[in-house]
């Protein structure tokens, strides 16, 4: 090579030498080489290149634990450095004090990664740990989708990625978890605002209330939930008006916890009650329901106890039943939709239909059974006196606050009229027409009703119809009793609950039961009828038990006045006087039916006969003045209430006679009274009274003999009762019910002149006829000395 | 004397070589920077994400992006006032950016969210705004700023342009397209000007800054894409010091490199040899008394620096 070529050559050289930093800044600013490495920086070669000294030192951490791939680009910093607002606007993920998904944790063995062909999907770094690119990269994973992501390994759209891995957060409101998927209307704006977000066609998703980046509230949630929870009120708006009320336990108790130790301070006074995660029960429970619960309380009842901490509210025994059937009220559901076939419906306007569950506690389109969400909405105070509810009340008044039937939570103000309470149990609001409507008595009468004046110590006041006698908790007695209940005041434990009216103190005062009233507290074992009226246990209860006991409501329906007609308002007024086609009984006495009947139902048979006024006697009157369409059949004989005598229960003035059992047969059989042309002579005209029978042995149908039971002919002592020794009087051979003694039927509806064969005779008592049983074929004479008179000859043997 | 010749000429090339090769591996020249003090928020609230900052002789202004204000210090670091908050109405701003200021006060702000230019006066009192659309449609703004003269408003979009407009907000150019070609962009960032007219503006993704003339006309760039000395790798922040010296912050390399107007690299901001670490610097500005401020988003802060 020439000289000067070297020296060319050497010029050259050492002019590239002096200017070479100038090549620094002309290299080409992109070439498609650079495009990995515009995330993957550590790709660069230069850092490969010992000769080159570069401006930041070679760092590929983190790397994926397959150890393929090192320099990956998903740190932080990495992220920032396009989404700080330059390129894309990401800064409020990295604001000071929010919270972000965890990264370089372990993965909690809860959490399943899925895999695929034995790998994480969704890659870990090399320590095991979650790391920004265990979500995000340039590169997606084969996951079945159809399209790609940008810059996540998934498409999230209905946060697929979250639930890929969350998997037991995403198992729906049934398995304790708040439900995703379902449709809403909209996002709320402030949510919107806050960078929370829905999934396609409006679906709620985890996105809804998580941010992975930037959450504002600890649990990655997209607004602060603390105290208020303006999250979730955020869509449950109808929920926002629980604060400031007895429910909101930031004023009632902020240091109760839930099962996750939460408290409403810190996580907000839904959690109080709900969880949107691992929930103990129906409703997202916050609390798990104690053990031996009903599920459709025991979220309630978690507090309303007698030791938790709303003790003071606390439910009590006596209180409205839940997981009953709403059907049995002849309430028809469809699509949730209340519908009765009652008459009284149109009174109400129309039914509100409230909610109703399964037994499991869910509210559910099909649920029939009551809960406490049936009566009370927990979020709400009043819906009678809304604006009154919440924000201008201080913290001490709401914890000072008695609620009534206008408040406390009640989904339906009762008002006046019970509305809550007659929207299911509408056959009861036929009280409304009648004495037992506190607003149909009048003056002192009206004041003594009130159950607060029964009591010092109530501290309830129950307004309304049925708040009288019924409030839906801490009864003080069966039937959600209201008012006091007194031990002195019966036998048994309706009569008791009655009484505390029909008492000589008090309102019912001009409607006692009297002293010789028909027994309570005795079963029907020694009656033949089949009963369909409804009886009691000890405890007051009803009872399908064979030893179910009679009390006031096996007979009387207190709420109704007229059994046949549930529209009435002639038991409204105050001085009217029922009588046995009303009175509240349940079954009124008509031309074809008596109460009396279902029970003895051997008595049935004197329909029909002259025993029967309806065929004698017509306009005759009991002793209360009644005739036999108003007292019914029995009823002229038979006073259920206020009787004459205690034996018999009897309803008409007592005949004269020495006879203890010829007293009540008089009372009609005598001169001048409606049996007077059946008139037996006092003296001579009766089985001699000195005659004592012992009559113990029994007969069956076929006229054998047993011992011990039954009398053959029944005898009296002088307490007029049955005995195994005594006179042979009117009910020894005659059944004063039964025309026939053979058969059991109706008489035949028409005064007869009765015979041997019928007449009232007990025959069935006896082998052949009642007189020959003792006195042979001598009976049939002296039969008819006793009862005729023309026929009473004198004779020898008759003195 | 050839043979003299020739072993001088051999002896040239081989020094050529240890030169050139001595360069490559000489260590990034560095120029000390000493810091002076740090702004982190005030008004009961700390800065976050501050994504900007302009200075004039008085006051330093910074866009506290997360924030959604502008907080206004003295030059001496200490707390002014603010203004803004967000929301979308007059005065209100969402997610702003980038800020510039005219020699007249006026404060301009690139209030990306809500599509414009919002101008605000010394007071931090609304002016005026100028909506940023293209082709009618609206496009988000980065960065403002103003021409020395007031007579031109630039404005760098996430639409790849930058829009110049009059003062009263009647556009009268759009320069640049999406691209990686001179002239086009692939996010211009901040922007600033030059003299004779000139502006220059951060190209993030074509790792770059590239000037124009007063007339919009490409004139060349500096910057490529890497880490060797005088490349970048996340260009945010451009700022020209008194001398002309023109500062680019790199958010990704956390450092400050010094380039001369002509785009000859000349150091790095550091001491003792190394590059001064920064936490994402993005937008920069320098005053005529050489105090270099940073906005270290990252950090959420700004650094302020001596330059010597």
């Amino acid at each position: 090579m020439k000289n000067g070529n070297y020296y060319f050559i050497s010029v050259i050289f050492m002019f590239v030498a002096a200017t070479s930093n100038v090549v620094y800044a002309n290299i080409t600013a992109t070439s498609d080489s650079n495009e990995c490495a515009t995330c993957h920086v550590m790709w660069i070669s230069d850092f490969q290149d010992k000769s080159v000294e570069t401006l930041i030192p070679y760092n590929p951490q983190p790397v994926e634990l397959s150890g393929k791939q090192n320099g990956v680009a998903s740190t932080e910093r990495m992220c920032f450095s396009c989404h700080d607002g330059y390129i894309l606007e990401s800064r409020y993920r990295w604001r000071e004090g929010r919270h972000n998904h965890p990264v370089g944790q372990k993965v909690p063995k809860k959490i399943k990664i899925p895999k695929k062909d034995g790998k994480e999907t969704f890659p870990l770094n090399m320590d095991k740990k979650v790391y920004c690119g265990t979500c995000h990269s340039a590169h997606g994973v084969d996951w079945g989708q159809n399209r790609s992501a940008i810059f996540m390994r998934a498409v999230n759209e209905s946060s697929n990625m979250c639930r890929a891995c969350h998997k037991e957060r995403a198992t729906g409101s049934r398995h304790g978890n708040h439900p995703i998927l379902n449709r809403i209307k909209r996002l709320p704006e402030n949510l919107k605002q806050a960078g929370a977000k829905i999934g396609p066609q409006n679906k709620v998703v985890c996105e809804s209330c998580h941010r992975q980046h930037g959450a504002p509230a600890d649990k990655l949630l997209v607004l602060d939930n603390s105290q208020s929870s303006r999250l979730c009120v955020s869509c449950h708006k109808d929920k926002k008006s629980m604060s400031n009320t007895k429910h909101d336990m930031n004023i009632m108790s902020p240091d109760l916890k839930n099962s996750k130790k939460q408290t409403a301070v810190k996580n907000g006074l839904c959690s109080a009650c709900h969880v949107s995660h691992d929930a103990k029960g129906p409703k997202l429970a916050s609390i798990a329901a104690k053990q031996g619960a009903d599920p459709l309380e025991a979220n309630c009842v978690n507090c309303h106890n007698d030791s938790g901490v709303a003790k003071k509210a606390a439910i009590g025994r006596h209180s409205h039943p839940i997981n009953v059937n709403v059907n049995k009220l002849g309430i028809k559901v469809t699509d949730k939709q209340w519908q009765s076939d009652s008459v009284l419906v149109e009174q109400i306007g129309q039914m509100v239909s409230l909610p109703l569950y399964d037994k499991k506690g869910h509210s559910v389109k099909g649920g029939t059974q009551v809960a406490c969400g049936t009566c009370h909405d927990p979020h709400n105070w009043s819906v009678k006196e809304k604006h009154q509810n919440t924000e201008s009340v201080s913290a001490e008044r709401i914890r000072a606050l008695r609620g009534n039937g206008n408040n406390s939570f009640l989904r339906i103000a009762q008002g006046m009229n019970s509305a809550l309470c007659t929207n299911c149990h509408i056959d009861k609001l036929a009280i409304k027409a009648t004495k037992h409507n506190p607003r149909n008595v009048t003056g002192e009468m009206a004041e003594m009703m009130h159950p607060k004046r029964q009591s010092e110590s109530s501290e309830d006041l129950n307004d309304g119809l049925c708040g009288t006698c019924h409030k839906a908790h801490n009864g003080k007695s069966v039937n959600m009793w209201a008012r006091e209940v007194n031990l002195e005041k019966g036998n048994v434990v309706i009569e008791r609950l009655c009484n505390d009216c029909h008492n000589k103190e008090s309102v019912a005062k001009g409607k006692l039961t009297g002293t010789h009233s028909h027994p309570l507290g005795i079963t029907l074992q020694k009656m033949k009828g089949h009963n369909k009226l409804p009886l009691f246990n000890k405890e007051g209860e009803r009872t399908k038990d064979k030893n179910g006991r009679i009390d006031c409501a096996t007979c009387h329906n207190v709420h109704q006045w007229d059994p046949l007609d549930i529209e009435t308002t002639a038991g409204a007024v105050n001085e009217v006087d029922g009588d046995a086609t009303n009175s509240f009984l349940r079954i009124p006495s008509t031309a074809t039916k008596e109460m009396c009947i279902e029970c003895h139902t051997d008595e049935q048979y004197v329909a029909g006969t002259e025993h029967d006024l309806n065929i004698s006697a017509p306009d005759a009157k009991n002793k209360f003045g009644q005739t036999v369409k108003q007292s019914g059949v029995c009823g002229q004989c038979h006073a259920v209430h206020n009787a004459s005598t205690k034996t018999k229960l009897w309803a008409r003035k007592l005949g004269k006679a020495n006879d203890p059992i010829d007293l009540y047969c008089r009372s009609c059989h005598q001169k001048g009274e409606i049996a007077g042309s059946k008139v037996i002579p006092a003296e001579r005209g009766t089985h001699p009274k000195d005659v004592l029978v012992w009559s113990s042995d029994i007969r069956d149908k076929a006229g054998r003999h047993h011992q011990g039971k039954k009398f053959n002919i029944p005898v009296f002592n002088r307490l007029a009762k049955h005995d195994n020794v005594g006179q042979i009087t009117c009910a020894s051979c005659h059944n004063p019910h039964k025309w026939n003694g053979r058969k059991k039927q109706k008489g035949p509806a028409k005064k007869t002149e009765g015979n041997a064969n019928n007449s009232f005779l007990n025959v069935t008592n006896t082998e052949n006829f009642v007189c020959s049983d003792c006195h042979g074929l001598d009976g049939l004479f002296r039969y008819k000395y006793f009862h005729s008179p023309s026929s009473r000859k004198k004779h020898r043997l008759y003195e | 004397m050839q043979l003299l010749n020739r072993k001088i000429a051999v002896l040239c090339f081989f020094a050529g070589c240890l030169l050139y090769t001595a360069i490559l591996n000489a260590a990034i020249p560095t120029k000390k920077i000493i810091p002076l003090y740090t702004l982190t928020g005030t008004a009961g609230m700390h800065l976050s994400k501050p994504s900007d900052i302009s200075v004039n002789s008085r006051f330093v202004y910074v866009v506290d992006g997360d924030n959604n204000r502008i907080v206004v210090y003295n030059k001496k670091g200490q707390y002014i006032k603010q203004f803004g908050r967000f929301g979308h109405k007059k005065g209100e701003l969402n997610y702003p950016v980038g800020i510039g200021l005219d020699s007249e006060g006026y404060i301009y702000v690139a209030d990306t969210r809500n599509h414009r230019i919002q101008i605000f006066d010394e007071n931090g009192d609304y002016d005026r705004m100028i909506k940023v659309n293209i082709a009618g449609n609206p496009v988000r703004p980065v960065d403002v700023v103003v021409a020395d003269d007031n007579s031109k408003i630039y404005v760098t979009t996430k639409s790849n342009k930058i829009l110049v407009y009059k003062q009263n907000g009647k556009k009268i150019r759009e320069i640049g397209r999406t691209g990686t070609d001179k002239g086009e962009f692939r996010f211009p960032a901040t922007i600033t000007t030059l003299s004779h007219g000139r502006i220059a503006a951060i190209d993030i993704l074509n790792f770059r800054l590239q000037i124009f003339s007063d007339k919009g006309k490409y004139s060349y760039q500096i910057g490529s894409f890497g880490v060797r000395a005088g490349q970048l790798i996340r260009p945010k922040g451009v700022a020209v010091a008194p001398g002309g010296d023109i500062y680019i912050s790199d958010s990704y390399m956390d450092l400050i490199q010094v380039f001369t107007n002509k785009g000859r690299f000349l150091h790095v901001l550091g001491s003792e040899g190394k590059p001064y670490k920064m936490t994402a610097p993005a937008g920069i500005a320098i005053d005529q008394q050489k105090h270099l401020y940073v906005t270290e988003v990252f950090a959420n802060r700004v650094s302020v620096f001596q330059l010597e």
